[in-house]
């Protein structure tokens, strides 16, 4: 859905770095990115490769079933 | 006992913890974890949200948000004097944001300029027709009691202790073996490069077929790595950290258990 604010395991606070990630994993190797972002446990680095965001269709979805009430 | 500061650098802190015993090595890990004090988003009141997420779980990120913290401001909810919340042990914040736009922790106003949520921490994503707009409540808990108010990561290892003996016939193998580059062979040797990296896997000694590798943890001496989620500096997590552990420890000796 969106980007979990920390990471479920450790406690480490991810969702400050996941724009960041996505911006520059277009030109750089992911896993440069996390090491140099300071992601360095495996725990927090699933949080980010792992997610799937999907908020974006359901907005979209909300706002057009809005429009028919 | 002694500590020795190997590596600072901004969030983050590692020492060296030498003479102890693995109990108190862990008290530490433990006090740092869950009783050091933090502010945490605790009550939230929703006047909109016409959002894709629900109010539960925006409150719930809301309360995750880390909020820097200066200790000697605030008192606990239920030590403070007041009878319901004053500012001396309440920080309150307010958000109210119109789409389309990603919602941030920038966004979050708080009342009190020494107690800022920590920057770029995405909240909710708003489309052209939805807003939120939001009151929320931050107070002073403990890491033991839920993760929002916990201060710091942190986790030791046993300090590596790696012994080559006359055996070693240099091959190299346990230099490809090792997955972080602790051994090197320099001048026809082997020697150790950087021993505090190690991690124990003893992948070297799995594949020195002379067994010329050993590697042990020093039960006495800890190599700690701490990281905060923002609201205080690493050395002030510890130093609060071992106050209340020698607190504790007053309180035990002074009811004559230890």
């Amino acid at each position: 859905m969106i980007i979990p604010v920390r990471c479920f395991s450790c406690g480490a606070v991810v969702a400050d770095k996941y724009e960041a990630f996505l911006e520059r994993k277009e030109s750089e190797d992911p896993k440069d990115v996390l090491d140099s972002l300071g992601v360095k446990r495996y725990c927090c680095r699933r949080m980010i490769l792992s997610n799937a965001d999907l908020l974006d269709e359901v907005i979209e979805f909300d706002e057009k079933s809005l429009k028919f009430k | 006992m002694g500590v020795e500061i190997i590596g600072e650098n901004g969030g983050s802190l590692s020492f060296v913890l030498s003479d102890a015993s693995v109990s108190l090595a862990n008290a530490i890990r433990r006090t740092v974890i869950g009783e050091v004090p933090t502010l945490a988003i605790d009550e939230v009141e929703f006047y909109d949200n016409t959002s894709s997420l629900y109010d539960e779980i925006i409150a719930h990120r809301l309360s995750l948000v880390p909020i820097v913290t200066d200790l000697s401001l605030l008192n606990f909810k239920d030590e403070c004097s007041c009878e319901d919340g004053c500012p001396s042990c309440e920080v309150e914040l307010s958000l109210k944001k119109k789409g389309p736009g990603m919602v941030r922790s920038d966004d979050l106003k708080s009342s009190n300029k020494n107690f800022a949520p920590i920057p770029g921490v995405l909240l909710a994503k708003l489309g052209k027709t939805q807003e939120i707009d939001l009151k929320a409540r931050a107070v002073l808990g403990r890491g033991c009691d839920n993760t929002r108010w916990q201060a710091a990561v942190m986790g030791y290892k046993y300090y590596p202790v790696i012994s080559i003996s006359d055996d070693c016939t240099v091959c190299g193998d346990c230099v490809k073996a090792c997955p972080r580059s602790v051994l090197a062979v320099k001048a026809d040797k082997l020697t150790v490069v950087s021993e505090r990296d190690c991690i124990l896997c003893r992948a070297c000694s799995d594949v020195c077929e002379p067994g010329a590798i050993k590697v042990d943890g020093d039960e006495h001496r800890f190599i700690y790595e701490l990281e905060t989620t923002g609201s205080l500096k690493p050395r002030e997590v510890l130093s609060k950290a071992l106050d209340i552990l020698k607190e504790k420890a007053d309180e035990l000796s002074s009811k004559g258990m230890i």
